[in-house]
């Protein structure tokens, strides 16, 4: 099969499933590039004939036989909501949340980020199909492994049922989601509970770092830029630490966090910390 | 290959090759030190004040690339037309702004944008008002006198 992607220009990458068609025009694109595209654009409008999308279909196989699959451009990659996203953590959490749709008839597939590392880059390949949460293979096993479980990798992190192999084996799978999905709402007052609680922490170690409290004797001053870098880096490997669970008798958040704001200063270039 | 590189390659085939549409109006093309920096030289269109002239484009292009419009500006001083500032060479063409790129167009569209801007100056987003007045007031005369007059000075 020969494709030429109109935007990197690349023929060489045909793997069928890199390629997306933007409904309703027609016009192909690798996926990834399109994508970087309607980020930088801030819309959904094709590169090509300037006609606003909503759908890009995605094959999984030659076989012509299988329906495509079909990803909301507007639901999934709002290109707005995604920079958003990056600022949000409320956002943040209903993405994950809403990230596998599972409707009547026909499966919705909504593109986005790994739950772990949040990177959206290699093949997502596993899925939760109770709380439509997706994951890298590689960040589950290595998150198991960080928390000295390493059999654990096969749970969901959201809600602890077992992973499926995302993207083949799902379709005919679609019972069962909807009722599972009302809990969601629960679920999430949770997760964002966890998360302000460990932010807490991190702030209080970080804003040491950031205040002269002493005038006499100040301690370093780190940019305001750096402060909500490493409060974000610094939060984000708490959660994984504590697998998304408020733990305080079992993990010491400050201890832990001032480790890691340690670390992450050091990366940045700041010394005597 | 770099998406640069891939342009490269297809510039240098297509003015080696002769191509009916690019041929007419380009007379070189070619990167500068490295791939982000381009310059063309691009023919004057017959039946236009430019004529027989021909014009030094620079493009560079920026690290977004092809997410972002390259720059690109004419020789400063060079080119007197309606939608080029004179002393500096900056081109206001709707095709180099951020919101009406395309990640689509290469740089052989965008100088055969140019190209064609020169065929046909809209007088009424000038960055040169005096030719756009002259424009405006449908005096070819005094329109192939200025931009002649520029040219040849």
């Amino acid at each position: 099969m020969s494709f030429t992607c109109p935007i990197c220009l690349d023929d060489d990458r045909t793997n069928i499933e890199s390629i997306g068609t933007l409904q309703p025009c027609n016009h192909k694109f690798h996926r990834d590039c399109l994508r970087r595209w309607h980020l930088y654009a801030h819309d959904l409008v094709c590169p090509i004939c300037r006609v606003e999308s909503d759908i890009l279909l995605v094959r999984l196989s030659d076989d012509q036989s299988m329906a495509p699959i079909r990803v909301d451009l507007k639901k999934g990659f709002d290109a707005k909501r995604v920079m958003e996203y990056e600022q949000q953590e409320e956002e943040f959490l209903r993405r994950f949340n809403d990230a596998l749709r599972i409707g009547s008839r026909q499966e919705r597939l909504v593109l986005t980020q790994c739950n772990i590392c949040g990177g959206s880059e290699a093949q997502l390949d596993k899925a939760c199909h109770s709380c439509g949460t997706l994951f890298h293979e590689s960040c589950l096993r290595s998150l198991a492994c960080e928390v000295g479980d390493p059999s654990s990798w096969q749970q969901c992190v959201e809600c602890r049922d077992p992973v499926n192999q995302f993207r083949r084996s799902h379709a005919g799978h679609g019972s069962g989601s909807s009722n599972r999905r009302l809990q969601m709402p629960d679920e999430m007052t949770r997760l964002r509970e966890v998360k302000t609680k460990i932010q807490e922490h991190v702030r209080r170690v970080l804003k040491e770092f950031y205040q002269d409290i002493d005038r006499d004797n100040p301690r370093i001053k780190i940019d305001k830029k750096h402060f909500t870098d490493i409060n974000k880096q610094v939060s984000r490997k708490l959660y994984r630490i504590s697998n998304y669970r408020y733990l305080r008798g079992i993990i010491d958040y400050d201890l832990e966090a001032q480790k890691e704001v340690r670390l992450e200063l050091r990366k940045l270039g700041y010394i005597d910390v | 290959m770099s998406r640069a590189a891939k342009e490269y390659k297809t510039i240098t085939k297509v003015l080696k090759e002769g191509d009916e549409v690019y041929s007419q109006l380009i007379v070189g093309m070619e990167p500068k030190e490295d791939l982000t920096r381009w310059e063309a030289l691009i023919r004057g269109p017959s039946g236009t004040p430019y004529e027989g002239c021909n014009f030094r484009l620079h493009l560079s292009l920026p690290q977004e690339y092809p997410m972002s419009p390259p720059y690109v500006k004419f020789e400063p001083y060079a080119m007197p037309h309606a939608n080029v500032d004179f002393r500096t060479g900056e081109i206001c063409l709707d095709i180099l702004t951020k919101q009406h790129w395309s990640p689509a167009w290469d740089l052989l569209h965008v100088v055969q944008a140019i190209g064609q801007l020169l065929d046909e100056p809209v007088s009424s987003s000038p960055l040169n008002v005096d030719i756009a007045n002259i424009l405006k007031a449908n005096d070819m005369n005094a329109y192939y006198g200025l931009v002649h007059y520029y040219i040849k000075s």
